[in-house]
């Protein structure tokens, strides 16, 4: 649990640090940019296989653990309503663990799959380009090579150069607003409220979850020290506040600012 | 009943020596042929199993307790003695030995006292190897404290739980045995019989207290490692199960029971405060090394304290009575504990008691936290302080503790001779449960180190010689008809207590009896209500076995059958400890009888007519049991008024 | 010191024996002083129950001044009731208020089977402890005992671990039932000193071991056990014994 936690939380610092970019007043250049490397420089994508392989070995170990810790209680206590001194968090970590890989899912097949397998909905070139960006008349993106053409099918994202590329063929105006680009899917997704509130609800989740197992990671790593303990104990309540405050003040940012009118 | 001490000859300082050399032993591949029972698990049975097994006996081992951690040495506080001077301050065997037997009024046995301070130094030794974590100074050698009664600083100390360190220190030799194979360890058993055969002890006839069924165990030896009797008084600082059953039921069949009205009422305990009160809490004695003893000087004052018209702190100086200090200038608070405990009767008697509803003496720390600060106090005494408060509601810190004299070890005990064998062959008897070392009275900090000499230093030595002469070959098993006879004794005993069916509980009479003994057989005793006491006894007792109230069945889990055949035995025991009492006709150390006493109210002992133990034989229930002597010869030390003035 | 008394609602544990069903039995008890401990209002109701003719209620206690670990009881959904580093023999009804409704139940876990009533077997923390909850040194093996220092830290650090007093608590209060901090406890104590050295990473993985097949939980570090503990043992014994595990398991080449 302890290794992949903490390897999970180093992801958590990847992720929150490349989604920050969203928050640049560049269009998506650098964010766009960025996706791009993401998912095409192969020791990311080899490490998206181990960062799975993680996300497998901690929940299927979370459920191994609650079971067995279950088991060792047969007969539970007929008084309820204390919880002995341990704070909330530690205490339902399989909750909020749940409740995140629900959310997880969500997110996943928000925006990963949709980046990476496409909607599945176009089934000819001209339909997927109407799809894609949603006009009416696409015959001006005809002319694009066919390379760029089947990526825009096939993962519904291009990179900045083809966008850019694209955004001379077409109506400026309309393209801007609908190109589907991974920060404009971003952006579309976050105008809707009950996807922000989704996202803030499972980023509170997110808080305990990390309050509790980000310290109780070193503990059962076998790390304490008096001199080196606060250290921990501060990275933790970091950890615990900047991280799911920052993925937070993402969807609410796109909001507010759909709202007043910024994007 | 003969009484041969089998002291060995020679100088004192050689005799341990030389008669270890004389010994006979048990060939080594031979000791897993032998098989030793042990009853109870507290120091000396913990560390006499360990020892044991390590050796190559098969041993199993007895106790009431879930398991052997629990025994009640485990709530001694204070420290544990050692003559190892490390603080290079005159210390040396000879003054152990000589503290202890003056400490005990001249009343123990000279030569098992003196091999006590012999091995203290080597107890010391090994609880240290075995990990028990002692206070040291900050160069990482071991700390010493001084105790009552000595005026050395030789006692080793682990902050207030010495008694737990050493006992867990056993308890894990113990393990380590039983991991390995060699030791049986079987808990929640209390031993209701001892099986003779040819007149040595040969087995046990034992109680599962969780099925209620009778189980037997056959042995070559049986050893006794059952604490102290000091619960016969109902209210005392014993464990709530300690008793005297397994004691008991040996000196029935044979074994003598020496000394038993030498109890050691305890200085610094938490006063009785209601009826409902099921034990009394100490106050380690290392309190007054730095907390002062006083009550105040008049009635009047006193009067006025009680009813709450002055407070504590507001009594000056010239009215504060520090009657230890005063009477005793150069020992002060810290003289012997009979001492203290009997100055504190003396001043409550005379109406200067502090508390309302009952008697109690101030403990006070207001000087000593002047001079050395909260902190330092806190250092020393945090946890007993706040035990005090958790138990009293009152803050130790800001005013005095209130403590009151407790029923707490009782020197007196089965009969044991050098080897620690009873009168019965091939039953020892190790530690409080014995009678051979402290006298009439024992000084701080040594029952520890008395039941962990006994287990881990004597019985392996003393017992090959034993077993080297019983042989082999000699087995007996569990369906012998010895076993049977005494099992059908044992089921009689309780189908009798059960068959009353009366009206009263069993706690009720222990606590009427309770009542009695600590009345007339407390901290001080006289002719008359010894007499009185006996009397009161008998007529108590007919009425338990009229009118007992024992639900539930023999074979089952049945608490009050427990503590109805324990009190039973109380019963007994209680009229033995009266007549001991009755007999001695002097004072002589927690024995004061107040016919014999100085004009400043001294213990006055006569060392003439009663420098002798006093070995009862069992003589049937509702006879009058039988005084033997064993006359006490001090060859090394002169016997001296004591005098801690 | 004068009390008051109170008039109580005890909802008990009963259960008749290891095999038997248990129920929670409601007891009425009144006039009971708040100067009296824990046990002794159970006292009281028991001498009243053996004189109506009822089987009194089993639970265990026996030093009564709060070091032998014998007494238990989850009072109110807290480890020996709700004063901290108390164990039940030792805390007085004053905690409580007139008219207070009580739940009294035992320790709760796979590996504390109930014998009866109140009362839990404890076995399993001993077969722990057989398993290597010492050092292994025959009676008559040791050196002088100032041949080795040791710093008054790493004393005190030590003798902190060793007042454990195995009362079993930390598994009672541990959502997980888990035993850990009764194990790091005594693995810490031994594993400070430098007596302890030579049997380090065996005693580790032994007392680990049998520690699991006990059927005890698995710790998730909720501190629960610390809280709750009578003796205030710390957790971060039970980071120690984590460390001391994995050098164990992972770099020495002792097998357990």
């Amino acid at each position: 649990m302890a290794i992949t936690g903490l390897f999970l939380v180093s992801f958590l610092l990847v992720h929150v640090m490349g989604n920050i970019q969203l928050f640049y007043q560049d269009g998506g250049l650098a964010f766009n940019n960025y996706t791009k490397f993401m998912t095409t420089n192969p020791i990311i994508k080899t490490m998206e296989w181990v960062l799975f392989a993680g996300f497998v070995v901690h929940i299927i170990y979370a459920m191994l653990l609650t079971l067995q810790n279950n088991a060792s209680r047969p007969v539970k206590y007929a008084y309820k309503g204390k919880n002995g001194g341990a704070s909330w968090a530690s205490r339902n970590m399989f909750i909020t663990g749940s409740v995140m890989f629900i959310f997880l899912v969500v997110h996943l097949v928000m925006f990963w799959g949709t980046y990476k397998f496409g909607s599945g909905e176009a089934t000819t070139i001209q339909n997927a380009y109407e799809q894609a960006w949603k006009v009416k008349d696409a015959s001006g993106l005809a002319s694009l090579d066919a390379e760029l053409a089947h990526d825009i099918v096939k993962h519904k994202y291009i990179d900045y150069e083809s966008y850019q590329e694209i955004l001379k063929l077409g109506n400026p105006a309309d393209m801007k607003a609908m190109g589907y680009s991974m920060y404009n899917l971003t952006l579309d997704s976050f105008r809707q409220l009950w996807i922000v509130i989704l996202y803030v609800l499972a980023m509170v989740l997110l808080a305990f979850h990390l309050n509790h197992g980000f310290q109780s990671s070193f503990r059962s790593l076998g790390f304490v020290h008096d001199k080196y303990l606060p250290l921990i104990k501060g990275g933790g309540q970091v950890v615990t506040v900047v991280f799911p405050l920052l993925f937070a003040a993402m969807p609410v940012y796109f909001y507010i600012g759909s709202v007043i009118g910024k994007f | 009943m003969k009484l041969d001490s089998k002291v060995p000859a020679g100088p004192l300082a050689e005799k341990w020596d030389k008669h270890k050399f004389d010994l006979k032993l048990v060939n080594p591949s031979n000791k897993r042929k032998y098989h030793i029972l042990v009853v109870g698990t507290g120091l000396a049975g913990a560390s006499a199993a360990a020892s044991l097994a390590e050796l190559g006996y098969q041993v199993t081992t007895f106790n009431f307790q879930d398991s052997p951690r629990r025994a009640h040495s485990i709530a001694a506080q204070g420290g544990i003695n050692a003559a190892k001077n490390y603080q290079n301050d005159g210390d040396s065997v000879y003054r152990l030995f000589y503290d202890t037997i003056k400490g005990g009024d001249y009343r123990g046995r000279e030569a098992n006292t003196y091999r006590l301070a012999q091995v203290s130094v080597n107890i010391i030794d090994q609880a240290v190897a075995q990990g028990v974590p002692f206070a040291r100074e900050y160069g990482g050698y071991l700390a010493n404290r001084s105790f009552g009664g000595a005026q050395v600083s030789r006692t080793f100390y682990a902050r207030g739980q010495t008694g737990q360190q050493l006992l867990l220190g056993a308890y894990g030799a113990l393990n380590r045995q039983i991991g390995l194979g060699n030791v049986n360890s079987l808990n929640r058993r209390e031993i209701l019989d001892v099986v003779l055969v040819d007149g040595k002890a040969r087995g046990l006839i034992v109680k599962n207290l969780i099925t209620g069924e009778m189980e037997r165990y056959a042995g070559d030896a049986v050893l006794m490692c059952t604490g102290g009797y000091g619960n016969v008084y109902f209210l005392s600082t014993n464990a709530m199960n300690s008793n005297v059953t397994a004691a008991w039921r040996a000196h029935r069949r044979g074994a003598a029971f020496a000394n038993p009205c030498y109890v050691q009422i305890h200085p610094t305990c938490i006063p009785v405060h209601g009826d409902y009160q099921s034990k009394l809490t100490l106050m380690s004695e290392s309190l007054r090394n730095d907390g002062r003893v006083w009550v105040p000087r008049s009635q009047e004052m006193a009067e006025k304290l009680r009813s709450g018209q002055v407070k504590s702190k507001d009594i000056a100086e010239k009215d504060r009575y520090y009657y230890l200090e005063e009477r005793y200038p150069s020992f002060g608070n810290l003289v012997p504990r009979d001492v203290a405990s009997r100055n504190a009767k003396m001043v409550c008697d005379d109406g200067l008691s502090v508390i309302p509803d009952g008697e109690a003496v101030f403990l006070d720390f207001r000087d000593a936290i002047e001079r050395l600060g909260k902190d330092v106090i806190e250092s020393r005494y945090g946890n007993l302080f706040e035990m005090y408060q958790r138990i009293t509601d009152e803050d130790p810190y800001s005013m005095p503790m209130k403590i009151f004299p407790a029923v707490h070890y009782t020197m007196g005990g089965l009969w044991v001779d050098y080897h620690l064998m009873t009168t019965i062959p091939g039953l020892y008897a190790l530690g409080e449960a014995n009678f051979s070392d402290h006298g009439a009275n024992r000084l701080g900090a040594s029952a520890l180190m008395q039941g962990l000499a006994d287990g881990y230093f004597v019985i392996p030595f003393t017992i090959g010689n034993y077993l080297a002469d019983l042989g082999m070959k000699n087995k007996v098993t569990t369906d012998h008809e010895a076993f049977d006879k005494t099992e059908a004794d044992v089921r009689a005993f309780n189908q009798r207590l059960l068959s009353v069916k009366g009206t009263r509980t069993v706690d009720d009479f222990h606590r009427e009896l309770g009542k009695i003994i600590w009345n007339y057989c407390g901290m001080s005793r006289n002719k008359e209500g010894l007499e009185k006491a006996i009397g009161e006894i008998h007529k108590l007792r007919e009425e338990f076995w009229k009118d007992v109230l024992v639900p539930g069945k023999e074979d089952e889990f049945n608490l009050e059958l427990q503590k109805a055949w324990r009190v039973a035995d109380y019963f007994e025991l209680g009229e033995t400890m009266v007549r001991d009492a009755l007999q001695r006709n002097e004072s002589c150390g927690c024995h004061l009888r107040e016919e014999y006493q100085t004009e400043d109210n001294e213990a006055k002992r006569n060392d003439d007519d009663y420098a002798y133990v006093a070995a009862w034989e069992y003589k049937g229930e509702g006879q009058a049991p039988v005084m033997h002597k064993e006359n006490l010869e001090f060859e090394f030390v002169e016997l001296k008024t004591r005098s801690y003035k | 010191m004068a009390g008051k008394n109170l008039n109580l609602t005890l909802k008990i544990w009963r259960q008749n024996g290891p095999a038997a069903k248990g129920q929670m039995k409601e007891y009425k008890v009144s006039d009971i002083s708040t100067e009296m401990s824990f046990l002794e209002m159970l006292d009281v109701l028991n001498e009243r129950l053996v004189r109506e003719g009822e089987d009194p209620i089993a639970f265990d206690h026996d030093c009564r001044e709060g070091i032998c670990g014998m007494c238990s009881l989850m009072i109110n959904g807290l480890a020996h009731g709700p004063s901290r580093r108390t164990t039940t023999c030792q805390l007085h009804m004053r905690s409580f208020n007139d008219g207070d409704t009580i739940y009294i139940e035992p320790w709760r876990a796979k590996a504390f089977p109930v014998i009866k009533d109140l009362v839990v077997d404890r076995s399993a923390f001993d077969h722990i402890m057989h398993a290597g909850g010492y050092i292994s040194v025959n009676t008559g093996n040791a050196q002088d005992a100032n041949e080795m220092p040791i710093s008054t830290q790493v004393a005190d650090h030590a003798m902190d671990a060793a007042e454990c007093i195995g009362c079993g608590a930390c598994v009672a209060s541990c959502k997980n039932a888990s035993a850990m901090l009764f194990v790091s406890a005594k693995v810490a104590h031994l594993g400070h000193l430098p007596q302890g050295q030579p049997e380090r990473m065996l005693r580790v993985q032994r007392m680990v071991r049998t520690m699991d097949e006990a059927g005890f939980g698995n710790c998730t570090n909720t501190g629960a056990c610390e809280v709750q503990c009578p003796k205030g043992i710390s957790i971060k014994n039970i980071a120690k014994m984590n460390a001391d595990y994995l050098r164990a398991s992972l770099i020495s080449e002792v097998k357990g």
